[in-house]
């Protein structure tokens, strides 16, 4: 996500515009398979 | 030594990264983390893999999810690299 | 009942009811899928009577519900101390007298406290009419804040309906703990109201309005490595990273649109300056930011354990 930083007179405010898109997808599935693996019977936590 | 009596005695600990750390030395010890810490990556390595994610993300969600559950009185490693109770 | 008018009555009643993960609801009724009681008391009383009317007979009932403690799964999440005395009465249909309903928690991911309302609800016995809901004085709290609604109504006999929905006081720190992501961090709080629409398909959100109480408050990003490195090759980046460093807000609003799908899109713009950023010069930020709500409170439930706990309470359920 690039940015547009506007830095223009010193007295003026530096404008931002920034667009983010938060991914929870990859995000759930990697906690589900960390889930399993965290849990008693693997042994490893 | 197995995992479960070496965090209740204390031994090892939660670090952020996802991995076990040693709080106090000693060989039996250092075998245990750096076993633990093979098995961890190992699983860790098959679980980026098939989310198609890097294995820096998978820790950091590991040691997230790791230090929540860690039980009350045992250690964990906070941000300045010091072992807590929790 | 007497023979000569054909008039009638007949009163029952079920004595207590404990449930328990061994006797949940679902032991007595076909339940759907994601919905069991298995906590809590509850006691049941009616009486039913049939009067002869030009040859036809007229059945009206009436039941008397009390439950306390109630405790269970309703969709993907757990709701203690649900605890409710509602009186219904009709014929073709039952329609109860407004009761008083009342809810420790819920928490489908977000944990909501002290859950209250009134509600009327209209059971239909026969035919293809549906339940219908009529809520009013909802409030609960939520996110160090509290949400309320004056009134909502879900009928499902209609195809939808809309309803403002009023936060007050939520704590930015616990929103953007929510998103657990490392190093960011925020305090404030936000006040807003959001015109809620329903319909059996789901919720949906379009412009919501939320605005930070004054003073405002900071936003803070420390950047891991890998953004960090990506900020090296990127100037505007790396300004937007030095500003998010330490970035004290004196204005924040912010306008929402949800749709059912979980999509929520928020136009988020800040008014303030980071005072060891180029001699704390002043800044406007814009930023539009995307996520996915249902997504998210997916990966809390996993987070909180809260996924797991509700298959084992449904699995039991299973194992009849």
């Amino acid at each position: 996500c690039a940015p547009t930083v506007k830095v223009e007179v010193p007295d003026k405010p530096i404008t931002i515009n920034l667009n983010v898109k938060i991914e929870h997808e990859i995000r759930v599935k990697v906690e589900k398979d960390l889930d399993h693996v965290l849990s008693q019977d693997s042994g490893l936590f | 030594l197995d995992l479960a009596s070496a965090k209740a005695s204390g031994m090892v600990g939660e670090k952020a990264d996802g991995y076990l750390g040693a709080v106090q030395g000693g060989g039996e010890v250092a075998a245990l983390v750096a076993d633990i810490n093979n098995k961890r990556r190992a699983a860790y390595q098959a679980i980026a893999a098939r989310n198609g994610t890097s294995l820096q993300a998978v820790e950091a969600l590991a040691g997230r999810a790791a230090q929540d559950k860690t039980a009350a009185g045992q250690y964990i490693m906070n941000s300045s690299g010091q072992w807590i109770r929790k | 009942q007497q023979r000569a008018t054909g008039d009638g009555a007949g009163t029952w009643s079920v004595p207590a009811i404990s449930f328990s993960r061994e006797h949940p609801l679902s032991r007595l009724l076909d339940l759907k899928k994601a919905f069991d009681v298995d906590g809590g008391v509850l006691a049941l009383t009616g009486s039913s009577h049939w009067q002869q009317h030009d040859g036809r007979y007229v059945v009206s009932h009436h039941v008397e519900i009390d439950l306390k403690g109630g405790s269970g799964v309703v969709g993907d999440g757990l709701f203690e101390g649900l605890s409710t005395r509602m009186v219904l009465d009709g014929e073709g249909g039952l329609r109860s007298k407004p009761a008083r309903i009342e809810m420790a928690s819920f928490n489908n991911g977000v944990p909501i406290r002290d859950l209250s309302v009134n509600l009327v609800l209209k059971l239909p016995l026969s035919g293809d009419r549906k339940p219908a809901l009529y809520l009013s004085d909802f409030s609960a709290s939520l996110l160090g804040g509290k949400v309320s609604s004056p009134e909502m109504v879900f009928d499902f006999n209609r195809s939808g309906s809309s309803f403002p929905v009023l936060l007050e006081h939520v704590d930015i720190e616990q929103i953007l703990a929510l998103e657990r992501h490392e190093g960011l961090y925020g305090n404030g709080f936000l006040d807003g109201s959001i015109p809620l629409t329903w319909s059996p398909a789901g919720v949906s959100v379009s412009g919501g309005k939320l605005a930070a109480r004054s003073p405002g408050g900071k936003i803070r990003y420390i950047a891991d490595n890998t953004t960090r490195a990506l900020a090296e090759s990127n100037m505007s980046m790396n300004i937007v990273l030095g500003i998010i460093s330490d970035f004290h807000y004196h204005q924040m609003d912010v306008a929402m649109d949800y749709a059912a799908d979980g999509r929520l899109l928020m136009q988020v713009h800040l008014a303030g300056n980071n005072p060891a950023y180029a001699n704390g010069r002043a800044v406007e930020f814009n930023l539009n930011l995307e996520e996915n709500v249902l997504r998210l409170l997916e990966s809390l439930r996993v987070a909180g354990d809260i996924s797991r706990k509700v298959d084992e309470r449904l699995q039991k359920r299973m194992k009849k």
